[in-house]
């Protein structure tokens, strides 16, 4: 059964497509990673997921109904983001029951023991935290709602590496306890390959690419070697990546399909996997080049 | 001179409401949390200040009832001053007498004279009346003084009248002859206004003032001489 | 996982309760005008009286119109600043729509207004006392309210301040719907102050129709039904607005 489906989802802000026909469908119970650049469309995805913003062309359907609007999505949908401003007149504490009063799966247990992990004082406003702090926050805000689809954009903005690993046992530990859809936007996958089944990779509004993370780790080998060899290896190949790495050698990351591995290594080339995060840098990079093409 | 009982009482009383108050939210807030914080005081606070407020007033009751009558204001009242040059001073209705004053002298010449000579607030007229004989009967006449509709003459002190070595002396009330009366009222917000047809001053004529007349009417046996004071414009009954 | 159900009333019903907790802030701002206005007072708001000769006669008239005067001012700039992006998004924190969050709204300015023209009415007997301590004795009214009429003039005073309310609400709404009214509304309502002639006619009836009806019964429907009218308003302006960043 799929939670979310977008239909040829276009959102222009101003001159500029924010999403350009996005097409995509999301299964219920799965950790999605939602990767891309700055300025691909990840948040404006989210936020019409969430019911905030209205497409401006296109079909999307989130619980089977338009999200825009809807009192079952928005009961049914928790979106946590890095702008989330809770108001100043109630503290945390207040906050979390609050929450509690809203959402009718609340789990006020797991968010109690977060809140006492992670050692927030109860009195303290929103406002005072730090950057980390209030990710961590937002964080168990949106473990605790339980809701059937939570939707997470970056949400380890600021959080220490200790930190983040921790959000990343907890939300695994959460997810396996209480199965829901999620979608966590990143634009950084490494920190969070662990937790994620599925990876949609989106580029200038469009969606790159949208797979089990395993066959990401095994979509592209890298091929470094005699720079006219590897270039002659690679032509008709869908190349990734590029890149001199010293006189007269290269380095070439090619999809993983009609690449001769074992005729590779004997020419001389060596091969090496290329991990799901270089992956999507790679995907989605706008040129074939890297930044040393600038300095060219 | 302030009378401090009377100052301290209300104090005390509106300072043990306060304090009160202020435990009654700290003990809730132990109850509700929600009220632990200081900003959601201030409400409750303010709400409990007014109320105390009110109970203190309603249970001290320091207001002075209205003297003016609260009929509408009368428009057709005789003119004191009409009647004095007339001569017709027999016919002023009793009504109007605010005050009097009766005395006896046998000497045969009196003198008559007010202080401050130069202001008073009643204008002095004499009337020689047969048969009086040694009597001599002062009277103060007054038509009522309208502020915004209402009667506000018995705010205001009439003036003394003492005969004493041969001089009868009108005295101004008040300090140095000087009278000063503050009032204060409350009057409803426009929003009562609307519906009962008030005003915020005055009545639906709007504001006005409306002066009455005052007259101090002195009068003495024919037979007596009298030696008015030049200053005190003291005028002779239908003349 | 089970869905959420909640039904639109509940919802209102919580995002109301939020709402009090919320929004605790603005009435600080309105205990703080109100206490201006009665410190305002102090010396009478309005003084009548006459000399003649060596008597002078002076009454010093004290009113609440100052306080339910600086209400109205808080209550329109309060329920402008409820649809500004900080107060506006905090629905959207928890569960909402569009209506339930305009319908939870309205039932908070209607108990703002409520408690507002409560405590302006009441501010009278702090004006009191603070002329009692000063040593000044009020004259009672010659002719005392009855019940009847100090029920329908608070009541007015909360549906005046109910009224200002909702008027603000709906500009706040309406300036939300672009960036560039918000440059634009403010701009045109204050040359409109300058330019209009309110002696119009147009103007002048529409004054008398709210503010000279004498008859609270007919009052209290016409303001009901304006305010009734502008929420209905509030709805369709909004319904379709995005959550804005």
């Amino acid at each position: 059964m799929n939670m979310v489906e977008c239909d040829r989802l276009t959102k222009k802000q101003g001159s500029v497509y924010a999403l350009n026909e996005l097409n995509i469908q999301i299964k219920k119970n799965t950790i999605t990673g939602l990767i891309g650049r700055n300025g691909a469309g990840k948040t404006t995805l989210l936020k019409i997921l969430a019911g905030l913003w209205k497409p401006t062309t296109g079909h999307v359907e989130v619980l089977k109904v338009n999200p825009f609007n809807s009192l079952t999505v928005s009961a049914n949908v928790a979106y946590i983001n890095d702008e989330m401003d809770f108001p100043n007149a109630l503290t945390l504490s207040e906050i979390l029951q609050t929450g509690k009063r809203f959402y009718g799966n609340w789990d006020s247990q797991l968010a109690e023991r977060l809140f006492k992990y992670f050692s927030f004082n109860p009195n303290q406003l929103h406002t005072h935290l730090s950057k980390g702090k209030a990710s961590t926050f937002n964080m168990i805000f949106g473990l605790a709602a339980r809701c059937e689809i939570t939707l997470f954009d970056e949400p380890t903005t600021g959080m220490d590496a200790s930190v983040r690993k921790d959000f990343n046992r907890a939300l695994l530990k959460d997810y396996l306890a209480h199965p829901r859809t999620m979608i966590i936007s990143s634009h950084h996958l490494e920190e969070l390959e662990e937790v994620l089944e599925d990876i949609l990779v989106i580029k200038n509004g469009k969606a790159l690419l949208h797979e089990p993370i395993d066959v990401i780790r095994n979509y592209a080998i890298g091929l470094t070697g005699r720079s006219e060899l590897v270039r002659q290896w690679v032509t008709n190949k869908q190349v990734l990546y590029t890149e001199d790495v010293g006189a007269n050698t290269c380095y070439a990351v090619v999809k993983n399909e009609e690449i001769d591995i074992e005729k590779a290594k004997r020419l001389g080339m060596q091969v090496t996997t290329v991990s799901a995060s270089d992956v999507c840098v790679y995907l989605t990079n706008q040129t074939t080049g890297g930044i040393d093409d600038v300095f060219k | 001179m302030i009378n401090f009982d009377i100052v301290l009482f209300p104090i005390l009383l509106l300072a043990i409401i306060i304090g009160g108050v202020v435990l009654l939210i700290k003990f809730s807030s132990k109850q509700f949390p929600a009220l632990r914080r200081k900003e959601r005081w201030l409400l409750p606070l303010y709400g409990a200040v007014l109320i105390a407020c009110g109970i203190v007033l309603a249970i001290l009751d320091p207001f002075e009832e209205h003297s003016a009558s609260g009929e509408g204001e009368r428009r057709d009242f005789i003119s004191l001053y009409d009647h004095m040059y007339s001569g017709n001073t027999e016919g002023i209705d009793a009504e109007y007498i605010r005050k009097d004053w009766e005395f006896t002298y046998s000497e045969k010449v009196l003198q008559i004279t007010s202080s401050p000579s130069e202001e008073l607030m009643a204008s002095i007229f004499v009337e020689k009346v047969a048969g009086l004989g040694d009597e001599i009967e002062v009277i103060y006449y007054e038509t009522p003084l309208y502020m915004n509709g209402e009667d506000m003459s018995g705010y205001i002190h009439p003036p003394d009248v003492t005969l004493s070595d041969g001089v009868v002396n009108i005295l101004n009330p008040g300090e140095n002859g000087y009278q000063e009366v503050e009032l204060n009222m409350l009057r409803d917000p426009f929003t009562f206004n609307q519906f009962t047809g008030r005003t915020f001053m005055g009545d639906e004529n709007g504001s006005t003032i409306i002066h009455g007349e005052n007259v101090i009417l002195i009068r003495v046996g024919e037979e007596k001489t009298l030696d008015l004071d030049p200053d005190s414009y003291i005028e002779y009954v239908n003349e | 996982m089970s869905l959420n159900k909640m039904s639109l009333g509940r919802l209102v019903g919580e995002q109301y309760l939020f709402k009090w907790k919320a929004f605790a802030g603005v009435f600080n701002s309105m205990v703080a005008l109100q206490l201006l206005a009665i410190v305002f007072t102090w010396g009478g708001t309005g003084m009548h009286g006459t000399s003649m000769g060596n008597v002078s006669l002076w009454m010093n008239y004290y009113s609440t119109d100052g306080v339910i005067g600086l209400t109205l001012v808080w209550v329109f700039f309060t329920s402008i600043l409820i649809t500004t992006k900080s107060y506006r998004n905090d629905d959207y924190l928890f569960i909402t729509n569009r209506l339930s969050s305009n319908l939870a709204n309205m039932a908070f300015l209607l108990s703002a207004s409520t408690v507002a023209g409560l405590t302006a009415v009441f501010s009278q007997y702090l004006i009191q006392m603070i002329q009692y301590l000063r040593g000044n004795t009020f004259l009672t009214e010659a002719l005392p309210l009855t019940t009847g009429e100090w029920l329908s003039g608070t009541a007015a005073t909360i549906l005046y301040v109910l009224f200002i309310g909702t008027i603000g609400y709906f500009i706040g709404n309406v300036v939300q719907l672009h960036r560039m009214l918000i440059i634009i509304v403010p701009v045109g309502l204050l040359g409109f102050l300058f330019i209009y002639d309110f002696n119009e006619p147009g103007f002048v009836s529409l004054y008398e129709f709210y503010f000279r009806e004498t008859a609270f019964g007919l009052f209290a429907v016409k303001i009901i039904g304006t305010v009734f009218l502008l929420f209905l308003a509030n709805i369709l302006v909004s319904n379709r607005q995005e959550v804005r960043k």
